[in-house]
């Protein structure tokens, strides 16, 4: 950042972690409107199974360069 | 009376003595330079004022568009999730909505006054709560809720803006100094504010936890997929049990976004349905020192609960009367982070306090013993 410089706003990108109830299988993926933790989640990759579990949905900020 | 120059003359000694002479430029430099210190003296304080002024000015109009920003959003958002054709416009009803106020209890006699704040506050909450549905007719509770926090939100913004203008505006007629370096001095922190308001609203919009959601995302994970009751208004629980214990988990009611009534929920479990409990252990998200990383997780005593004290004084009521002691685990994360969409750090740290939880409840109960779990905080986004 140059000295008094504007320091530029930074958006999170948006996630939801999924857990796999028949495999233990955890996916993350694109946060969706209507995820919430604890509802159902997106089918596993792993084992197929739709007995899946949102367990987190959270905004991870990219790092910044120091 | 003497002229200039010949006031000057008499200063000779003062402007280099023999070598004075008022034709050279560099004389005149000088002159100008000495003639600054008093002209500052009297007019610095006025050129200060004016520097501050432009900056809060600036501020000030940063302000202005966040806070119409959140009002845009509010309105665009209730917009869609009106179910049914009325003509109505919205934007009446959030405008009525961002001037709503509350007067506080008289404090003269303190004596009772949080009982005076509870009804007040029911009172405002349950208005409030059918005024938007008013607003959003045919709309699912859950967006209801997701609403009145846009509309809390918005409404903060709507308030950080007033004041500021205020004083701006006082300190500009008044031109009082004072009145303007507080203000300045506060400025930064109120934008940081305003800034995660604006974002706040946009992590309600979509229905994301925020990062006051730590506590009950904890205790949602340790009652999930067991049976729930409703214990008070938008507060639910769980008995379950664990090494030999009771456990009676506690949280609102997700995954909207309230932060349900902890405080009812003890007394009703402990005075109506006579449940001997032997420790309370309370989850809550608490501000981190400058320094402290987000998402640390500290042990201690005592209630851990914000808002405006109703709450903690109902469970500390509860637990003193009843000499029960009262445990606290708590996730480090500043006022930022606490209100806009949960950061990893603070997911992350859901297995550590879940296993803290837990040890807590091992060392300091004994088989046979009852537990109140209670994860405190807005549950939006966050199920059970």
């Amino acid at each position: 950042v140059i000295l008094f410089g504007k320091k530029k706003e930074t958006k999170p990108d948006i996630y939801s972690e999924d857990t796999c109830q028949s495999c233990g299988q955890k996916e993350r993926r694109q946060f969706k409107d209507g995820d919430y933790v604890y509802g159902s989640g997106a089918q596993c990759k792993k084992c197929l199974s739709s007995n899946s579990v949102v367990t987190a949905i959270y905004g991870e900020y990219p790092e910044e360069k120091h | 009376m003497l002229g200039f120059s010949a006031f000057l003359s008499q200063l000779e000694g003062l402007f280099g003595g023999e070598d004075f002479d008022l034709s050279s430029p560099m004389m005149w430099v000088y002159i100008i330079s000495l003639a600054i210190v008093p002209f500052f003296m009297m007019y610095a304080q006025k050129f200060q004022s004016r520097v501050i002024l432009g900056e809060i000015s600036k501020s000030l109009v940063k302000l202005k568009t966040m806070k119409e920003g959140a009002r845009k959003e509010a309105v665009d958002y209730v917009k869609t999730v009106i179910r049914t054709s009325m003509s109505l416009d919205p934007a009446l009803g959030v405008d009525k909505f961002l001037e709503y106020f509350t007067i506080m209890p008289v404090d003269l006699d303190p004596t009772g006054i949080v009982r005076k704040l509870d009804h007040l506050m029911r009172t405002r909450d349950e208005r409030l709560r059918t005024e938007v549905k008013k607003l959003c007719t045919g709309a699912s509770e859950q967006e209801v809720s997701k609403v009145e926090n846009i509309l809390e939100a918005a409404t903060a913004l709507n308030m950080i803006y007033k004041i500021v203008r205020h004083f701006y505006l006082m300190g500009k007629r008044t031109t009082s100094m004072f009145v303007l370096v507080q203000l300045q001095m506060v400025m930064p922190l109120l934008l940081e504010e305003a800034e995660a308001l604006q974002k706040a609203i946009s992590a309600f919009k979509h229905g994301q936890p925020i990062g006051d959601g730590i506590g009950p995302m904890v205790v949602g994970k340790m009652m999930f997929g067991k049976g729930k009751k409703l214990v008070a208004m938008e507060t639910v629980y769980v008995e379950e049990e664990y090494k030999g214990r009771n456990l009676y988990l506690i949280k609102a009611e997700g995954p909207a976004g309230t932060v349900g009534r902890p405080g009812e929920a003890i007394k009703r479990l402990a005075n109506d349905l006579h449940i001997k409990f032997d420790a309370i252990v309370m989850i809550d998200a608490a501000l981190k020192l400058e320094g402290e990383r987000t998402g640390d997780v500290a042990e201690g005593i005592g209630a851990a609960i914000g808002g405006i004290g109703i709450e903690k004084y109902q469970i500390e009521d509860v637990a003193t009367l009843l000499e029960i002691p009262v445990y606290a685990v708590i996730v480090k994360q500043s006022v930022q982070e606490a209100i806009t969409v949960m950061r990893k750090e603070i997911a992350d740290a859901l297995d550590k306090v879940t296993s803290t939880v837990y040890s807590v409840i091992e060392d300091k109960t004994s088989e046979g013993q009852s537990i109140m779990v209670i994860g405190v905080g807005n549950t939006m986004g966050v199920g059970q």
